[in-house]
């Protein structure tokens, strides 16, 4: 949803409120290490186009969805959103945004140090434990194992 | 490689060898549930453009390797090709490949019987403790979870 939709008072349509809402810890942890680029865009849009939850939203329209949240964060503030996400999901569902983070900070293989904190203030907003986090990591780490 | 090119006795190029031992129990996955769609194909090369250990394969070369491998899975049996990459891959490899065919047997949020069954015998090959399978199972779950099946969670089965 745009800024300008948002003054207008527009509401995302009811079948983009869930996947919105686990799109938002992805855009906001990579916002924390600087704005985010096209090829993080284009990656976070494949990570999706792999999970059910968006099996019914075009790759034109994900792709859209992610500029429009890159847009929100800006305005109003990553804490704020992650909030709204959190308050939105189910703890099942939180667990699978979490995992969205994950797997795109650990596209390169590696977790800068901005994004280390911009993960465990994640892990906390979604109300994530130790063991579930652990887990998640130790998957995504394998997943992103190189071949030497 | 095709079959043709086995018959010839050629190898895959050496910066394909464990691409395709990390690719084989994906596409043998893939073929529990019959012959795979054109759709499925083109999500496991998706797939693998996220690996590193992809990451200097072309994307039409990914898809070209998954129907190779295809072809060596019917031509030579699923348990033959999955015991070779085994044998090619260290356990952490191992480990990586089974998150894929995982990966590929839940794309669309579900796990048919048949692709659990096949998951089970390539835990097996593959030489993974119930443990870390199940760990495997629990995140791809997760990753792969719907917005309207909030229960599909598989922790506590091993």
């Amino acid at each position: 949803m745009s800024f300008l939709r948002k003054l207008a008072g527009a509401t995302p349509p009811a079948d983009e409120e869930i996947p919105r809402a686990v799109l938002t810890p992805s855009v906001s942890a990579i916002m924390a290490d600087g704005d985010m680029q096209s090829p993080e865009v284009r990656m976070l849009s494949n990570i999706c186009a792999f999970s059910p939850i968006f099996h019914h939203i075009e790759p034109e329209r994900l792709a859209e969805i992610v500029r429009e949240l890159i847009a929100e964060v800006m305005d109003r503030g990553g804490a704020t959103m992650l909030a709204e996400a959190a308050a939105k999901l189910d703890h099942g569902l939180r667990e699978t945004a979490f995992c969205f983070v994950v797997r795109l900070i650990m596209a390169d293989g590696k977790i800068g140090e901005h994004e280390k904190e911009a993960l465990k203030k994640i892990e906390e907003v979604l109300g994530l434990d130790s063991g579930e986090v652990a887990q998640i990591y130790t998957v995504i780490a394998m997943m992103q194992r190189p071949a030497h | 490689m095709s079959f043709l090119d086995r018959l010839r006795g050629h190898q895959p190029p050496a910066d394909e060898i464990v691409p395709r031992a990390i690719m084989a129990p994906a596409v043998s996955a893939m073929l529990a549930d019959g012959v795979p769609a054109a759709e499925e194909i083109s999500q496991l090369s998706n797939l693998c453009l996220f690996s590193p250990i992809f990451a200097h394969l072309a994307p039409e070369r990914l898809a070209e390797m998954v129907r190779e491998i295809q072809s060596e899975i019917v031509d030579r049996g699923g348990r033959t090709v999955l015991e070779e990459a085994a044998a090619t891959l260290p356990p952490a490899l191992r480990e990586t490949a089974f998150c894929f065919a995982v990966r590929i047997a839940m794309a669309d949020g579900t796990i048919p019987a048949n692709e659990e069954k096949a998951l089970e015998v390539i835990a097996g090959i593959l030489g993974l403790s119930g443990v870390t399978a199940t760990t495997i199972y629990t995140v791809i779950a997760m990753l792969q979870r719907p917005a309207d099946f909030p229960d599909m969670d598989l922790r506590g089965r091993d």
